[in-house]
Parts: C-alpha cells; sequence; structure tokens
C-alpha cells in the first residue's frame, strides 16, 4: 500500500478560547477522494486552512507527502494544491500571467503546454488575455483550478469547488477532480453538496463542532448506521448530526 | 527573493498603471484627468518655472517648517507603532493572502514582496514632492524627489516592522498595554527632550523664531534628535553633502529596520488572513455600496435609533430620517460639532489666557475659513448623498417615491447636519470680533450675525442640492459610483466643484440683491444693524424658495433616469 498522502494528528484549533477543531486524526491516501462534510461552523474551512499552512495548528500534526507542515512548510507546500471557495484573483494578472507565475513559483518545465492543456479542459482557450475584472464567477473559479493543478499536485484540496458553477462547468470539474485522483492524487472536497461527494468521493468525514463524526470509506459509513444502509448521504448526514429528529 | 514574487510584483504594478493610462481613453477619466494635470500645473508647475520674484518667501517658510519635520517624522514612526497593536500582521491584499500564503514560499519572501510592491506608488509620490520643489528656487528637485522615494520606504519598512513585532509580542502572549510599549518609547524620544527644552516665551511675540528653534534643535534636541534632524535636511536638502548626509541616514535606518523585520518574521498568516479578509470586505462594501457600506462595515455594536419615524406620511420624510440616522452613526458630523465647539473655546477663552489680540484674529481666520469649508465640503462629507447614492439607483428606483421627496429628504437632513458646526464656529468668530472692535461697532456684527444666522442652513441646504442636482445631471462625469481611485478623482471633485459655483453664483443673484436692497434700506435709515437682520431673513426665504424650484426640476430628471447611471 502507498504511504499516506495527507495525514493529520490530533488536529486542534482554538480562536479566543473557542475550540474549531478538536483532536481530529485523519489519513487520506494517493487515489482517495476523502468528502469533508458537516454542518455549518463545524471546522471544515478551519481544517482545510490547516491542513495548507494558512492557520497554525494549537495542538497536533498536519503531514504532507511525508513532510511535516510545521517544520518544513515549503517541501510540504511544493506538493499540495487548494482551490478556495471563493477565488480571489489578481486584479492586474492575465489569466495567461496567472498561469506563468504559478509555473514559475512551483518551477514547471512544461508550463506553458500544460497550462494551455488545462485552459482547454476547463473550457477557458481563447480568454488568455482577459483581466479577472471581465470573467464571471464561474470562470475565476476555472482559473484557480487551472493555477492549483498546473503543477501537478499530488494532493489538491478543494473547497465548494462547484460555487456558481453553470451544469456544464460542474460536470467538467467533477470529471477533473476523478481523473486527478485516478492519477494518483490525493483529493479532499470540502461542500454541503451531498450529491456532488455521493457522486465523486471514495472516503468520507463527518465533521460536527470540531469533532469526528464519522470517517471511512463510503461502504463503511453506511454500514455504521445500518437502518439507513440503502439510504443516501443526506439521511446518514442528518442522522448522524441529530437533524433528523427536528420537525421537518 | 524568489524570481515568481519580483515577477508578481512587477505585473501587479504595471497592469495597474497600463489599466488606469488605458481608461484615460473615456473622455469621462480623461476630461478630468486633464483638469487635474492643469490643477497640478498651475499650482506648482508654472510658479516654479516662472522667473524669480523679488520676495519669493518659498523657501523661508520651508525653513520654517523644517524644524518641525524632524519630531513630526518620528511621531510618524511612533503612530505607526502604536496602530500595529491594532493590525499585528503585514498587510496583504485579499488575493495575496488567498494565493500566497498556500504556495511554497518563506515568511520573508512574503516579506520582502510586501515591501517590494509599493515601489511604483513610492516612486509616484517621489515626483509629486519633486514637482512641489518647485514652487521654491531654492529648493533641488531632483533631492525632494529621492529624498520623498526613500522616506517612503522608511515609513513602510517601519509599519512592517512594527506589525512584526507586535504580532511576534502576540505570539508570546504579551497583555495588551504592552504591546504600545514600543510608540511609547518612540513618543518619548520625540516629545522628552522638547519638553525638557521648553521655556515660556518672553513677554511679546518678537523673538518667537529664537523661542522655536531653542524648543525644536536646541538643548537636548540638538542630539537627541539629531537622526531624526539628518532625515528632515534630505527633503530640503540644497547641495549634495546636505543631500548625501540625510540619504546615508535613512539608508541606515533602512536597513537596520529591515533587519530586525528579518528577525522578527514568525507565524503571521492567519493575522494577515484575518486582516486581509477585514480590509477586502471593506474595499468591497464600498465598491458596492460606497462610503456609508464602508464606515457600517466596521462598526462593531450600535443600538437602533430613538428618533421618531411615523409609521405613515410624506415619503421624503422617511428619507430625510434614513440619512439623518445613518450619517449620525458614521458621518464626520460628531467630529466637525467637537472642532467648532474648540474654535468657541478659543474665541472664548483665548485671549484671556494668553493676553494676546492675536488669537482673536486667528480664532476669527481659522472659524471662517473652516466654516466655509464646511459648507463647501458638506455635500462630500456625506456618506449617503447622491453622489454615493447613485450606487443603489435600481434599489431607490425600485421604491415609490418620487426624485423630488428623494432630493429633498436628502438635502434637508444634510443641511441640519452641516447647520450646529457651521454655525458654532461662525459664533467664535462673531464673538472674537467682538473682542477686537469697538463698542459701538458691536450693534452692526451682531445684525451681521443675525442675519447670518438663517442663511447658514440654506447656504448648506444649497451646496448639497447643487451636489446632488449635478450629480443627477451628469450622473457619469460627477458620480463616486464607478470611479476606482485614480489621478482623475483630483479632477472629478474639481469639475464638481466649478459645476456648484457656477450654478450657485446663478442662484445667489436674486437672494444677493433683496439682502443688498434690505441692507441700503438700514443704512439710509441709519439702522444698519436691522437692515442687516432683516435682509439676511429675505435672502434665506428667497433662497429657500429657489432651492425648492431646483429640486422640483432636478427631481423630475431623477424620475426619468434608467436604473443604471451609465
Amino acid at each position: 500500500m502507498l504511504p499516506a498522502m495527507i495525514e493529520v494528528f490530533d488536529l486542534v484549533k482554538t480562536y479566543e478560547g473557542a475550540t474549531a477543531v478538536d483532536g481530529l486524526s485523519f489519513t487520506v491516501n494517493p487515489g482517495e477522494v476523502l468528502g469533508l462534510v458537516g454542518p455549518n461552523g463545524a471546522g471544515k474551512t478551519t481544517t482545510m486552512r490547516c491542513i495548507t499552512g494558512i492557520l497554525q495548528p494549537s495542538a497536533g500534526a498536519v503531514r504532507v507527502a511525508g513532510l511535516d507542515l510545521g517544520l518544513d512548510p515549503v517541501g510540504a507546500k511544493r506538493n499540495l494544491a487548494f482551490v478556495p471557495d471563493e477565488p480571489q484573483l489578481f486584479d492586474y494578472l492575465t489569466i495567461a500571467e496567472h498561469l506563468k507565475f504559478y509555473g514559475r513559483v512551483y518551477n514547471v518545465p512544461d508550463a506553458e503546454a500544460h497550462g494551455a492543456a488545462l485552459l482547454k479542459e476547463l473550457e477557458l482557450t481563447g480568454k488568455e488575455d482577459a483581466l479577472p475584472g471581465t470573467l464571471s464567477r464561474g470562470m475565476k473559479q476555472k482559473v484557480a483550478i487551472a493555477c492549483g493543478l498546473l503543477h501537478r499536485p499530488r494532493a489538491v484540496l478543494f473547497d465548494e469547488p462547484l460555487t456558481g458553477l453553470d451544469p456544464v462547468a460542474i460536470r467538467r470539474i467533477k470529471q477533473t477532480i476523478k481523473r486527478l485522483a485516478a492519477e494518483g492524487a490525493a483529493v479532499i472536497i470540502s461542500s454541503h453538496l451531498l450529491g456532488l461527494v455521493e457522486e465523486i468521493a471514495t472516503h468520507l468525514l463527518l465533521l460536527q463542532n470540531g469533532k469526528k463524526v464519522l470517517h471511512g470509506s463510503l461502504a463503511e459509513v453506511r454500514q455504521s448506521i445500518p437502518d439507513l444502509q440503502d439510504s443516501g448521504l443526506e439521511a446518514i448526514f442528518l442522522r448522524a448530526t441529530g437533524y433528523d429528529a427536528e420537525p421537518a | 527573493m524568489h524570481p515568481a514574487l519580483r515577477y508578481l510584483a512587477y505585473r501587479q504594478s504595471a497592469g495597474g498603471l497600463k489599466h488606469r493610462l488605458s481608461r484615460l481613453k473615456n473622455p469621462r477619466y480623461f476630461v478630468p484627468a486633464l483638469l487635474a494635470i492643469a490643477y497640478f500645473w498651475l499650482s506648482f508647475g508654472m510658479p516654479g518655472l516662472a522667473p524669480s520674484r523679488a520676495g519669493d518667501d518659498g523657501h523661508d517658510t520651508f525653513e520654517r517648517l523644517r524644524v518641525f519635520i524632524g519630531p513630526g517624522l518620528g511621531l510618524m514612526l511612533a503612530m505607526g507603532w502604536a496602530v500595529a497593536t491594532s493590525r499585528p500582521a503585514p498587510a496583504f491584499t485579499r488575493p495575496e493572502a488567498s494565493q500566497l500564503f498556500v504556495l511554497p514560499f518563506t515568511r520573508r519572501e512574503l516579506v520582502n514582496y510586501r515591501l517590494l510592491r509599493p515601489q511604483l506608488i513610492f516612486l509616484l509620490i517621489g515626483g509629486f514632492a519633486a514637482l512641489g520643489s518647485l514652487r521654491s528656487p531654492q529648493l533641488n528637485p531632483l533631492f525632494a524627489g529621492a529624498g520623498g522615494f526613500l522616506l517612503m520606504n522608511l515609513l513602510s519598512l517601519n509599519t512592517m516592522a512594527a506589525a512584526l513585532a507586535s504580532n511576534r509580542m502576540k505570539n508570546a502572549g504579551w497583555p495588551k498595554p504592552l504591546l504600545y510599549l514600543p510608540s511609547l518609547l518612540l513618543i518619548g524620544w520625540v516629545l522628552g527632550p522638547l519638553l525638557y527644552n521648553y521655556q515660556v516665551m518672553e513677554a511679546g511675540d518678537e523673538g518667537w523664531r529664537e523661542w522655536l528653534l531653542n524648543l525644536m534643535q536646541g538643548g537636548s534636541a540638538a542630539w537627541a534628535h539629531w537622526p531624526l534632524q539628518q532625515l528632515a535636511l534630505m527633503i530640503g536638502a540644497s547641495d549634495l553633502a546636505q543631500f548625501g548626509r540625510g540619504a546615508a541616514s535613512v539608508l541606515v535606518a533602512c536597513a537596520a529596520l529591515w533587519a530586525l523585520c528579518m528577525l522578527l518574521v514568525a507565524p503571521f498568516e492567519e493575522r494577515a488572513l484575518e486582516l486581509a479578509e477585514t480590509t477586502g470586505r471593506k474595499i468591497e462594501a464600498m465598491r458596492r455600496g460606497g462610503a456609508f457600506a464602508a464606515a457600517a462595515g466596521s462598526l462593531k455594536k450600535t443600538r437602533s435609533t430613538r428618533l421618531k419615524l411615523n409609521a405613515t406620511g410624506p415619503s421624503w420624510r422617511a428619507v430625510f430620517w434614513q440619512t439623518l440616522v445613518a450619517e449620525w452613526r458614521i458621518g464626520m458630523w460628531k467630529l466637525a460639532i467637537g472642532v467648532a465647539g474648540i474654535l468657541l473655546a478659543l474665541a472664548v477663552f483665548g485671549e484671556h489666557f494668553t493676553k494676546s489680540r492675536g488669537v482673536a484674529v486667528f480664532a476669527i481666520g481659522l472659524s471662517a475659513a473652516m466654516g466655509s469649508m464646511l459648507l463647501m465640503m458638506g455635500p462630500r462629507m456625506m456618506a449617503t448623498g447622491l453622489h454615493a447614492e447613485l450606487r443603489r439607483l435600481p434599489l431607490w428606483k425600485g421604491l415609490p417615491i418620487t426624485g423630488y421627496s428623494l432630493l429633498r429628504g436628502k438635502v434637508w437632513a444634510g443641511a441640519l447636519l452641516v447647520t450646529p458646526a457651521a454655525l458654532l464656529m461662525m459664533t467664535a468668530a462673531v464673538i472674537a470680533s467682538l473682542t477686537l472692535s469697538k463698542w459701538n461697532q458691536a450693534p452692526v456684527i451682531m445684525g451681521v450675525y443675525a442675519g447670518l444666522i438663517p442663511l447658514v442652513p440654506v447656504a448648506a441646504m444649497m451646496m448639497i442640492g447643487l451636489e446632488s442636482a449635478a450629480v443627477l445631471m451628469l450622473p457619469a462625469w460627477l458620480s463616486s459610483t464607478h470611479s476606482e481611485p485614480g489621478f482623475e478623482t483630483i479632477g472629478r471633485n474639481l469639475l464638481s466643484l466649478m459645476v456648484r459655483m457656477v450654478l450657485g453664483s446663478l442662484l445667489a443673484i436674486i437672494p444677493g440683491g433683496l439682502f443688498a436692497i434690505a441692507a441700503a434700506i438700514g443704512l439710509a435709515l441709519k439702522l444698519p444693524a436691522p437692515g442687516f437682520a432683516i435682509g439676511g431673513v429675505i435672502a434665506a426665504v428667497a433662497l429657500a424658495a429657489e432651492m425648492e424650484g431646483l429640486l422640483l426640476l432636478v427631481g423630475r430628471r431623477f424620475d426619468e433616469m434608467d436604473a443604471t447611471p451609465e
């Protein structure tokens, strides 16, 4: 078995006394797609931000491709890509210049050719000279994805990747995520769209109040609630979080 | 530094410049830019390049001001450290925080990038300093420009060092009061020697230059402020040696601060992201909702107003109420009233404490200048004035409200907010005038004062009404709806002022004539005071009537407008 690509050990993150993530541990192996789900305020974004090195864990550790993010942040981040829920692009850089910048950051020898291929895959061909201000939200999201995937990362984190996309783009992004996993990348998707998670994730991690509620492969998660084995993720989510008892 | 970050800094600056230049193809940017250039040329370029005039005292004025530059700079450095206690992280933009913190860069590389990024702006500021120095034939534009550029870098490095130090202290769990320690030490360094040097000035106003020089540069300040004086020398250097000393001092200070930055770097991403998101939200609010939304976004908590608004009644009252509440909560009006209160105190007690009639003259000049400025700038001080509210045009157009009601509500509320501060300033000027005048002149002064009292709110109404009218007549030219900060903003404000001045002059013809007739009758009857007072009342009524007509007329223009001013 290949070594885990993303490893999280006893992760704790507190904000001025409030605990956002409480002793979380999990791993994501190459080729796995982990769906990170949970109600609002469960700690999903905080977990993602800790894994990407934006937030410093209050306790615990994160390793990416075997490199400790606290000890060797630059080395760990070389293997990582993060696509945030709200794409924030540089105002005065064109799409081609964004790709050029990312190619230079990661020293990608075939940045131009690979960038062009990614733009084609994400249906952005012809927009190379456009500034972000002229793009729709969905297009900006696609640019952020192209930038993230340019260096062929071994671990990719998507935070709500389908927000603001049209049905065609949604299908494209799903295909891209599946391709990444098939090529051996470890993928984490944080999303409220349980249908998306059910469709492309191989594993599920359900968080509530910063703690792990359910974790395992989709089959294992289903088996953990025997009377809901044939139900969709929505029913499992509501049961595990205790919301199924509330009147509709 | 990582070459990718150098590329990013260069492309961001070049792209921004290209964008701003390319939009000049649009006349609504080109004309204001042309006006701004003309303004700078007339203010700085032409006087600087004109043959030297006898009695030109530009350099003397600068020489007098220069004693303040060193300590002023010291206080600015201290301020940077004080502000850093509430902003304990380097200031990155939202895209930078969102993208760069995830990428494989070291924190030192990120800090160096942040220091490199504003260099083009610093160069432009240096250019403005060079332009400003043209006013004095003794100043060297090259030294002034280079000095301005170096000083901007010094301030930038100081801000960065302060942010990193504050971040480091917070990470180490220092209690909040202790975070102010560096700024207090810096303030002590600047003010300590001045307090030690302070001596009461001898009676009379003669010899104040020597007194000031001794206070600012003599005694303990001579050696304690030596580094600050060297920095100040650089801007107004008249020879290469002087400039070299100043520049060398700045470079040494910059190197020391940069080394401090590199030494103090500690995990800052979390706080920097928070800062970037807060600032980013404010900028977005500014773009979408104007100053009101941006300022409202920074209000931490507030209570609902107890100002009464009836559930039914004319719709303009709802706009009046909304404007009044919003403006009082987030506008500059409390500050204006505070400043007016200080001027009033100066006029009432100034002479008593200083035994100098100069204070009364000073109070008259300052009150008149600030009062006029308040009337002129009142419309732009309104966060919810029409120049900003056009951003919400679809919302206003969607409400069952006429343009007249909207304008009336906005203009009346604005006038009500300008009036207290303007009246206080006018009262300060009148009180100071009474202390300088003979007893038999007092009735005339009081007559003019009585005449001006009704005119102040109507004049405020006129200025706000004209601004609103100008914005509605020329929305694409004068509203701040789509304007990003740029050089042409200065020209746009000048254009707005010009339109208001022309329209204001036209509106003032009839009320001015009526005032003159009433005053002339008063003078003829040897009753000047009642003449001025009655004239003021008549002029105010006439101007108010004219304004009602104007609001009706311009309100129609609002009713005919499309939901997008473009």
